[in-house]
């Protein structure tokens, strides 16, 4: 890693870090940030994949589905922005779904570091393990609205802790063939 | 225009066809997953309708019930011809089907659609109607660019048969 | 490509240019290494890291693609599997984003190959070897571009196999699947290749992982829709790409010999292998999956000597016991490494691309 990106990746640390604890310090107002947070980042996806589209998918074949996705997570973004009252519960679904996607992915991850010979699949293992790990503790408490915002804010700062971490970590490949 | 930019033009406008065809599934797909959320998450539009209802109090659960099947049904409705259409052109991009009606449903669509614009804003102009409109006028572009596609591939054809 | 070709193709091409059997097998195994150069194995020997040829899978897995990780990506892979043909390339009505990966498409006869070549002119037989590989790459890799980018990289499934059957020319459709522990079936044309990803910069969308092994496959006559051309198809005759890649091969180590004065693009040392054309052909059209015990075979018999296995260790020791490593073999192959990849990299640089970073004035390299 560079100099430059491993101070984005501690300022992009701080950043969430921040975020963690303004939601812990109030949950009921955190948890309307958190779905203003889901509306914007589909917002901005959206977006993103329109400008992609008028920028440079559409001189590619088959460009146009840029045009479509980009319309389709923009309205999206703008229904979850609007709805006035989201049953906790689909917010809880909505985590659920992402920490134990993303944990899986770790996971596998790791099984596949480890049989490269990489030791850092013990790192990989473990934060797979913690995000399936919330993942099962969010059905756990699928009925109480405020641990979704609480286990959102342990993500982020898990997610922030990690970010610092490799921040200052040395750039080095151990994988051994 | 050479062969080969023909044959281009072609692949294009059938690829086009294809494409527009297979998302026009996606996006009736996604207005039933929106209304179904609308409904579900905001239910503050259906209680209001109830309560706009003069009907007798016995029998108000069961009118409830069917208002609520019928817009189930009309979904429903909706999101198969937008199947149809869709499976149709992607059918008849690939060279397996010759039959357009799918075309004359994808005419009226638009129509309706463009007649439907005006509706997305009944609180004035804001990020969700916004959204709402982008998506009825790209699904007007969709079915627009099919029915062009159509009619390119048959006037190309037809002068190569020439 | 592959090592059949990299390695035991280059070994034959070598001999027939007039090098000897033990020059031949340096070269060769250069060319071969830089398949296998990676920062992993550099940090194994304590090889200075910016004289990477390539990445292996799990550290892409784990590259970023911010800006600077795509020029880390796009500075080894644009260097030395898919060089540029033509970095001032235009087309009608693109804007400069575009135009910026456009420009990165690989191809044979540029400019930048007859760099490559010349660049290694009077130097290391480890050079001419990596010389080799990028220049052989240059007709396997044809119409990708070695940066992540789907408007550039991706395909469709209008992927077409053709086929000669009793003397006539069929089309079969290809069927691709996203199983890289399979082997490709060549009899049914299913083939593996890499998952579609909608993000542009995403590494799924680098080189020519969307049309998966096809390139590699000295074989392979299909036609498909590229996606920077409009609709066109493009037909991508391997067995006549990869004759003229071994031509052009013998003609660049002639250069490199000193028996011809210039390398020119588009010349081909086809007298040479007038001899050989049959049992070339031969070897190049048929239909398997890795062709390295025919190539081989040609090789030695070409010699008269035994062609080694290429052993990627066999020069590590070597490299990490000697005080000076400039003299080892490793150490001529990191030189070369780093000079290419500097020559390449300010060619992008200076024609106003920065996809490939930013190059300084005093070595040409542009790496960190």
């Amino acid at each position: 890693m560079t100099a430059v990106q491993r101070i984005r990746e501690v300022i992009s640390g701080l950043f969430m870090f921040i975020g963690a604890l303004l939601l812990l310090t109030d949950p009921e107002y955190g948890y309307l940030l958190v779905v203003y947070l889901l509306a914007f980042i589909l917002l901005t996806m959206g977006i993103r994949k329109l400008y992609y589209y008028f920028t440079m998918a559409r001189y590619m074949v088959d460009g146009k589905e840029s045009l479509y996705i980009g319309v389709i997570l923009f309205d999206f973004g703008a229904l979850t922005g609007s709805l006035t009252d989201i049953p906790k519960f689909y917010v809880l679904f909505y985590l659920i779904g992402i920490h134990a996607f993303s944990g899986l992915v770790e996971v596998l991850r790791a099984r596949e570091a480890r049989l490269q010979g990489a030791s850092s699949w013990k790192f990989k293992l473990i934060h797979g393990m913690v995000d399936l790990l919330m993942a099962i503790i969010c059905i756990m408490f699928i009925n109480e609205g405020s641990i979704a915002v609480l286990i959102y804010a342990i993500g982020l700062i898990y997610s922030a802790v990690l970010k610092i971490i490799s921040a200052f970590r040395k750039t080095r490949f151990v994988y051994i063939q | 225009m050479s062969e080969k930019e023909k044959e281009a033009l072609v692949r294009r406008y059938k690829s086009n066809i294809r494409l527009n065809g297979r998302y026009y599934i996606f996006f009736g797909l996604w207005a039933a997953v929106r209304s179904f959320m609308m409904l579900t998450l905001d239910d503050s539009i259906l209680k209001e309708a109830f309560a706009e209802m003069e009907v007798e109090e016995a029998i108000r659960g069961f009118v409830e019930f069917f208002v609520i099947v019928v817009l189930i049904l009309i979904m429903l409705c909706i999101l198969a011809i937008h199947f149809f259409v869709g499976i149709s052109a992607i059918r008849y991009s690939r060279g397996k089907s010759k039959n357009r009606i799918f075309l004359l449903i994808a005419a009226i669509d638009i129509i309706v659609i463009v007649l439907s614009v005006p509706n997305d804003f009944p609180n004035g102009i804001r990020a969700s109607a916004i959204a709402a409109a982008m998506v009825d006028i790209t699904q007007v572009i969709m079915l627009g660019n099919m029915l062009y596609s159509v009619i390119r591939i048959k006037s190309l054809t037809e002068a190569a048969k020439e | 490509m592959q090592e059949d070709f990299h390695y035991y193709a280059t070994y034959a091409a070598a001999i027939l240019a007039g090098y000897t059997h033990k020059e031949s097998l340096d070269i060769a195994y250069s060319a071969q290494f830089v398949d296998l150069c990676s920062k992993t194995l550099l940090s194994k020997i304590k090889a200075p890291q910016k004289a990477a040829t390539t990445q292996l899978q799990l550290e892409m897995m784990d590259a970023r693609t911010d800006m600077v990780g795509l020029q880390d990506i796009t500075r080894i892979w644009a260097s030395f599997h898919f060089l540029p043909k033509d970095l001032y390339a235009e087309k009608a009505k693109r804007p400069k984003g575009y135009m910026r990966k456009y420009r990165l498409i690989c191809g044979p006869n540029g400019e930048l190959v007859k760099k490559t070549v010349e660049l290694a002119k009077g130097r290391t037989l480890q050079h001419a070897g990596i010389a080799m590989h990028v220049l052989a790459d240059t007709w396997a890799h044809s119409y990708f571009a070695g940066t992540p980018s789907l408007v550039i990289n991706n395909t469709n499934d209008e992927f077409y196999e053709l086929i000669t059957i009793d003397g006539k020319e069929t089309e079969r459709k290809i069927k691709f699947r996203h199983n890289p522990g399979a082997d490709d079936d060549l009899d049914k044309s299913l083939y593996t290749n890499s998952i579609y990803q909608g993000s542009e910069d995403s590494i799924m969308n680098l080189g020519h992982g969307r049309a998966g092994h096809l390139p590699d496959y000295s074989f392979a006559k299909y036609s498909y829709l590229p996606a920077w051309d409009d609709y066109n198809a493009m037909i991508k005759d391997n067995p006549s790409d990869y004759r003229k890649a071994f031509c052009q091969m013998i003609r660049a180590l002639r250069f490199l010999r000193g028996d011809i004065e210039a390398f020119e693009t588009d010349e081909y040392d086809y007298e040479l292998i007038a001899p050989h054309e049959e049992r070339i052909m031969q070897i190049i059209t048929k239909r398997q999956l890795i062709a390295s015990a025919d190539w081989r075979a040609f090789g030695e018999e070409l010699s008269g000597d035994t062609v080694d296995d290429f052993d990627i260790n066999r020069y590590q020791d070597e490299y990490m016991a000697v005080e000076n490593k400039d003299d080892s073999f490793l150490g001529k192959f990191i030189n070369g490494a780093i000079l290419h990849k500097g020559m390449v990299c300010r060619q992008i640089f200076e024609s106003g691309n920065m996809l490939a970073g930013y190059v300084g004035e005093e070595k040409g390299t542009a790496d960190r």
